[in-house]
């Protein structure tokens, strides 16, 4: 059995390695038309309208309980191969987290106010942690800088803010986008 | 909503793959052969060739539950437990072991993931 020290530092490793692959996942639906119409589109389609269900519905439940479930999954196989519990630890910590931390924000909006009436505020770009309000605002607000994709460490969007001139050239729509222009070109040649 | 690409199929498919691999790995066993592989192999086998969706999400979750499933069966043949088996797995590790655990692991992620079935739909990533 691993000691208490390394413990720890597999559980935070876990923890913050799952946020930035959630939030590079989340950057990269967000520019992906067919996945976001198909699964997250309907996410900030609540977001924009009244409370329509209790602070998480089925939907966000399954959502958020999947990935993190896949990560402890593949954590637990960590734990068995090095016999540090903390892999495993870290999973189930990242899964608490995502469900609390957006039942705390969704205890803000009701049927009375809608997610964008709450006013939240624009966000400091900082390098700290991304507290619930921060992450809000890309609920309110998707479209609008400064990202706020993260869930733990607001660092993972400065580092996706600064890549994004890279980054969004390679993604689902910046590559249909480039198809589409392409067969018009060739179409023009053709007649 | 939809958990982890669901298809009681596919599962049902992986489940006979599992048993089959558990006789299978024992038998092996007793002739001097480590074969923790045979599980991933069986497993998967056993999911493509019942379901009619591929999905990555099934493979990998199918990959993670036939490891498990191996590491157990190499527990219980060590005739310690099987809390001591899975506690002490990593001290009877060696890179060779490794190697086998992870070409079932692989095996099972990919055929897991795919259909035999000529006309079999692909599940999007999260659907």
């Amino acid at each position: 059995m691993a000691g208490l020290v390394p413990i720890l530092l597999a559980v935070l490793s876990v923890f913050f390695l799952a946020d930035l692959i959630f939030a590079v996942d989340h950057y990269l639906v967000h520019h992906d038309r067919p996945r976001y119409r198909l699964m997250h589109g309907r996410h900030h389609k609540r977001y924009f309208g009244k409370k329509d269900a209790p602070q998480l519905d089925a939907y966000e439940v399954t959502t958020y309980s999947s990935a993190a479930l896949m990560l402890t999954v593949a954590m637990s196989l960590v734990t068995l191969f090095t016999g540090n519990v903390g892999f495993v630890l870290g999973g189930l910590l990242k899964w608490i987290h995502s469900l609390t931390y957006h039942y705390y924000q969704h205890g803000w909006w009701s049927e009375e106010k809608k997610v964008r009436d709450l006013e939240l505020g624009r966000p400091k770009p900082t390098w700290g942690l991304a507290h619930a309000k921060y992450h809000a605002w890309h609920h309110s607000n998707p479209d609008e800088e400064p990202f706020t994709y993260a869930e733990s460490w607001a660092g993972f969007d400065r580092i996706l803010e600064w890549i994004d001139p890279w980054l969004e050239r390679r993604t689902v729509n910046a590559r249909a986008k480039a198809a589409k222009a392409a067969a018009a070109r060739q179409e023009v040649r053709n007649s | 909503m939809n958990w982890l690409a669901w298809d009681p199929r596919a599962y049902l498919g992986a489940l006979v793959g599992a048993v089959a691999a558990w006789f299978a790995f024992g038998a092996l066993l007793e002739a001097g052969h480590f074969a923790p592989w045979l599980f991933g192999v069986l497993v998967g086998v056993g999911a493509a060739a019942l379901t009619r969706e591929k999905t990555l999400v099934r493979g990998f979750i199918l990959a993670a539950l036939a490891t498990w499933t191996a590491a157990v069966a190499q527990a219980l043949a060590q005739g310690q437990g099987i809390w001591h088996g899975l506690v002490h797995f990593h001290e009877f590790l060696t890179p060779s072991s490794f190697a086998l655990y992870a070409l079932g692991f692989a095996v099972a992620l990919f055929v897991g993931g795919t259909s035999f079935h000529r006309g079999a739909t692909t599940r999007p990533l999260g659907a």
